[in-house]
């Protein structure tokens, strides 16, 4: 059992090196260049940045993607609560309850999203089925304003990712022993209390973990605006991804690559600040 | 009412798929079932659908086994044998699972298109087993250290060789944690989309989300009865599977993420 | 097979730097022996018992099964555990949990790979040696305590091992099975004539058990000999302490002759002691030692004065059913005493005797 360590996990760092670690290396590489497809390749240093910094559909894209961020994943983790909650109970059908909390989750985003396009259509879709049968005025384009298609979007990303956090959340929550609450309840706590006091504060690694994972995929979110507005309406809705992808989609390689490089800058800061957190926490506890 | 939230897109989808007319709540009435639309995705070959999906399938498949024997190895490495740096390895593959897919696909695009392999099975295949590896292996390092190392000791003395005690000990015992790993690969391979997207042009490798994302209607109009009932069909299998195994699933994920 | 460990060391290499495990260790275990690691936890013999398993090599030192080098640690040599024909009992029995208890059984053989028939003959033998015989399709988790200790001792015997290890295998298993189990498990080893590595940290299983006894001590060996020469004749103030229960008292003492007669000082007093025994308090060189006296060998009377003048008081009395352990004080010194009679109460004064042919003079340890 000597030595052999390197031999059986060099697959592993052979693959992750070859299709994560070199194209990140490449993207950095590719964006000090000016290298779009019909012109002469010409390297620019840090040029790419700057024009990335006075262009405004960059910052405009930029703020999208962090307002999408602080409105969704709250609200993924305030509706993943509630379902973990609910799940944690001894309900009838908890496996088969599971299973359909699950589902949103295993759907490829694509096609969801494909059937939240066909809910906001205009005309015939279940929302505005609902809107008008409601009796709340006449037919509304759902992703027509900037701000009506924002909401679109977080309700079918909330949909999709919600899951995700109730199955984190529900670890936690199992993890919290029994005993603790019958302690609670000797001690006289009422059920707000309980809630308050125990489950929310030994739930907070989960939680944190949700918050982690789930923030840093939203940074990159991609699937579900590719379908449902495609960047639009006026780009409004156009996030990191979307617009690095729409350079590469022209040919723009430096551009392109210097928007994802800004991205997964990002993205990385964003983990390793929660790392050096949990850290934190765990040094607190 | 937990249920519905999470069901009724699926249920509409089932809905306008089973219809005749994609606009039968507008005009109030008439719901005429009828299965012509999966007639028309799963026979009309201009529709290409059925490629999609077998596109999707092996890719996904494959990817998800080459991907889970991979981590598997690694994951007896870093908590069986002698390895210099672990936690660095681990914290690097750590890492590297949450880079943005957008900053490898300009890169990948350009090394596909050298290779010759965009629109190829294995220009897909590479990039998911890595893209999949890193949760693979929390997963299973996860899994193996909570087989007690008293078990390989038993095995040594019982006269394995190492490779013995991950073929015939650890790989048994840790089957479920296996199992767990490769159905959230797969999962994750069937539903990625940008990859696919930026690295198939047609039906000769395209997969089943990118097919139906970009399903467009042949006469302007949006074949709404189409798309859902391909959705549906593509669906159909993954609900099938997080039926069955929604406790591997769950396992699954809370282990490779809330012990990482 | 005859196990020979000459001048063993082990050193772990951890985060907070080297950690000594086995500081050369030398032992001869002779063929068809029970043989008994005694010590604390942490003392090192679990290492031991790997070195000689070959789950780890050592870093100094080698082990020998007869005229066999198992390990040369100057040589680099290091058979791997495949090659040196062991079998080894686990703490927690290490069953596979995959396998029937008759694949578990089977396991060792079939690796080694043995013809099926053979396979079976050889676990049926075990199976009825170990009545086991009805558990054969049973998986591991289906099992009893004691019954997953039979199965992990049936898989060790059943390809007839030259040594065989046993690291803590009863410590949990309830007590009346344990004892149960000690008896068998001595039996078993007779009649089989396997040489036998017993690693515990319970004295009475290492009495019960050893033909000889080891005890270590922060890697390294305090005393080896038989289980009465442990008691009776301990070699020094660890063993004299750790074997026996209750444990001994350990006194303060030095000793000088005053009218040719000798004398013991103790807790302040000083005591004359019978002429013959301070031949063996000459040999302890230097004045001053520890006198070692067992609770039996300290007798209680309910006098208010002794003829050697040893007052205490009673601070607490511990009934044991047929004896009652006195524990005593005498100023800020404490000790205890084991006694049959009556009914002492707290706080009584009452004098106490030592039984000075029960004593044990052992020199101060450099630790």
């Amino acid at each position: 059992m000597r030595d052999r360590g390197i031999l059986f996990i060099l697959p592993l760092l052979a693959f992750v090196a070859a299709f994560i670690i070199v194209p990140i290396c490449g993207a950095f590489w590719n964006s000090a260049f000016q290298d779009i497809g019909y012109l002469q390749t010409r390297f620019v240093g840090l040029g790419n940045y700057r024009q990335a910094l006075s262009d405004p559909a960059f910052r405009q894209s930029l703020k999208f993607t962090i307002i999408f961020i602080a409105v969704s994943v709250p609200l993924e983790l305030a509706l993943g609560l509630a379902f973990a909650l609910i799940l944690d109970l001894d309900l009838p059908f908890r496996g088969a309850l599971r299973a359909c909390v699950l589902l949103p989750w295993a759907i490829p985003t694509a096609i969801s999203a494909r059937v939240w396009e066909l809910i906001y259509g205009y005309g015939y879709g279940l929302a505005n089925a609902l809107w008008t049968g409601l009796g709340c005025g006449g037919p509304v384009n759902w992703l027509g304003t900037p701000w009506r298609a924002f909401g679109s979007l977080v309700a079918a990303e909330a949909w999709k990712t919600t899951p995700f956090v109730t199955i984190i959340l529900l670890a936690g929550l199992s993890a919290i022993p029994r005993d603790l609450y019958s302690q609670a309840k000797v001690d006289r706590a009422n059920s707000l209390q309980i809630f308050w006091r125990i489950t929310l504060p030994l739930l907070r690694p989960a939680m944190l973990v949700a918050l982690l994972f789930r923030t840093i995929d939203a940074l990159r979110v991609f699937d579900v605006i590719y379908v449902l507005t495609h960047g639009g309406p006026g780009g409004s809705t156009t996030s990191l991804s979307l617009y690095a992808y729409k350079y590469f989609l022209n040919g723009d390689f430096g551009y392109g690559s210097a928007i994802s490089v800004a991205l997964f800058l990002v993205a990385f800061a964003f983990s390793l600040a929660y790392v050096r957190l949990a850290g934190y926490c765990r040094a607190l506890a | 009412m937990m249920a519905s939230f999470c069901l009724f897109p699926w249920l509409y989808m089932l809905l306008v798929s089973l219809n005749d007319r994609p606009d039968f709540l507008g005009t109030q009435g008439s719901i005429g079932l009828s299965g012509g639309h999966y007639l028309a995705v799963l026979t009309e070959r201009s529709l290409h659908f059925l490629d999609y999906l077998r596109n999707s399938a092996i890719v996904a498949l494959s990817s998800a086994a080459l991907g889970t024997v991979i981590a598997a190895l690694a994951a007896f490495a870093v908590t069986r044998l002698d390895l210099p740096g672990k936690a660095a390895v681990l914290f690097f593959v750590l890492a590297a699972s949450m880079f943005p897919q957008i900053s490898l696909t300009g890169y990948l695009f350009r090394l596909m298109t050298r290779l010759g392999w965009i629109n190829t099975y294995q220009g897909l295949l590479f990039p998911y087993v890595a893209w999949t590896l890193p949760l693979s292996l929390w997963l299973l390092v996860s899994c193996f250290s909570q087989i007690p190392k008293e078990l390989d000791k038993a095995a040594l003395v019982d006269g394995c060789t190492s490779w013995q005690v991950l073929w015939r000990v650890l790989l048994p015992v840790a089957r479920p944690g296996i199992f767990a790993a490769f159905l959230l690969s797969f999962i994750a391979a069937f539903n990625e989309f940008l990859f696919a997207l930026m690295l198939t042009t047609d039906h000769g490798a395209r997969t089943v989300p990118v097919g139906i994302a970009l399903f467009q209607g042949l006469h302007g109009e949006m074949p709404w009865g189409d798309i859902m009932a391909a959705s549906i069909v593509a669906t159909a299998p993954i609900a099938a599977i997080v039926a069955l195994f929604q406790r591997h699933i769950v396992a699954g994920l809370t282990g490779g993420a809330v012990k990482g | 097979m005859m196990v020979r460990i000459d001048n063993l060391s082990k050193r772990f290499f951890s985060l907070r730097g080297e950690v000594a495990a086995l500081r050369g260790l030398s032992l001869d275990i002779h063929d068809k022996e029970f043989f008994v690691l005694l010590g604390p936890s942490g003392c090192g013999k679990s290492t031991l018992l790997n070195l000689i398993a070959g789950l780890d090599s050592p870093t100094g030192g080698q082990i020998w099964f007869d005229d066999a080098v198992m390990a040369d640690a100057d040589r680099g040599v290091c058979l791997s555990p495949r090659k040196r024909n062991v079998a080894m009992v686990f703490q927690s029995y290490a069953l596979y949990p995959h396998l029937s208890v008759f694949d578990n059984i089977a396991f060792p053989l079939s690796i080694a790979g043995m013809r099926k028939d053979e396979i079976a003959e050889a676990v049926r033998e075990a199976t009825d040696m170990l009545e086991l015989a009805d558990l054969l399709a049973a998986k591991p988790a289906e099992l009893s305590g004691g019954q997953r200790q039979r199965v992990a001792i049936a898989r060790a015997l059943v390809r007839k091992p030259s040594v065989f290890l046993l690291d803590e295998p009863l410590s949990n298993l309830d007590a009346q099975l344990r004892a149960s189990m000690r008896t068998e498990l001595k039996s078993l080893q007779r009649r089989l004539g396997i040489t036998t590595i017993y690693v515990t940290h319970d004295q009475v299983e290492a009495m019960s058990l050893g033909d000889r006894v080891a005890v270590l001590h922060d890697g390294r060996l305090e005393q080896t000999g038989s289980p009465q020469e442990l008691y009776h004749r301990p070699a020094n103030a660890f063993v004299g302490t750790f074997i026996g229960s209750p444990p001994m008292n350990l006194f303060e003492a030095s000793w000088r002759e005053a009218d040719g007669r000798p004398h013991v000082e103790i807790m302040n007093m000083r005591l004359e002691i019978p002429l013959h025994l301070g031949q063996r308090l000459r040999a302890l060189k230097g004045a001053s030692f520890l006198l070692g006296m067992r609770p039996e060998n300290i007798h209680a009377h309910f006098s208010t004065s002794s003829p050697l003048g040893l007052m205490a008081t009673v601070r607490s009395a511990e009934r044991l059913g047929r004896e009652t352990l006195l524990h005593l004080a005498r100023g800020e010194h404490r000790l205890t005493a084991l006694t049959s009679a009556g009914d002492f109460t707290e706080g009584a004064e009452i004098s106490v005797e030592f039984d000075w042919d029960h004593a044990h003079f052992l020199a101060r340890s450099e630790r």
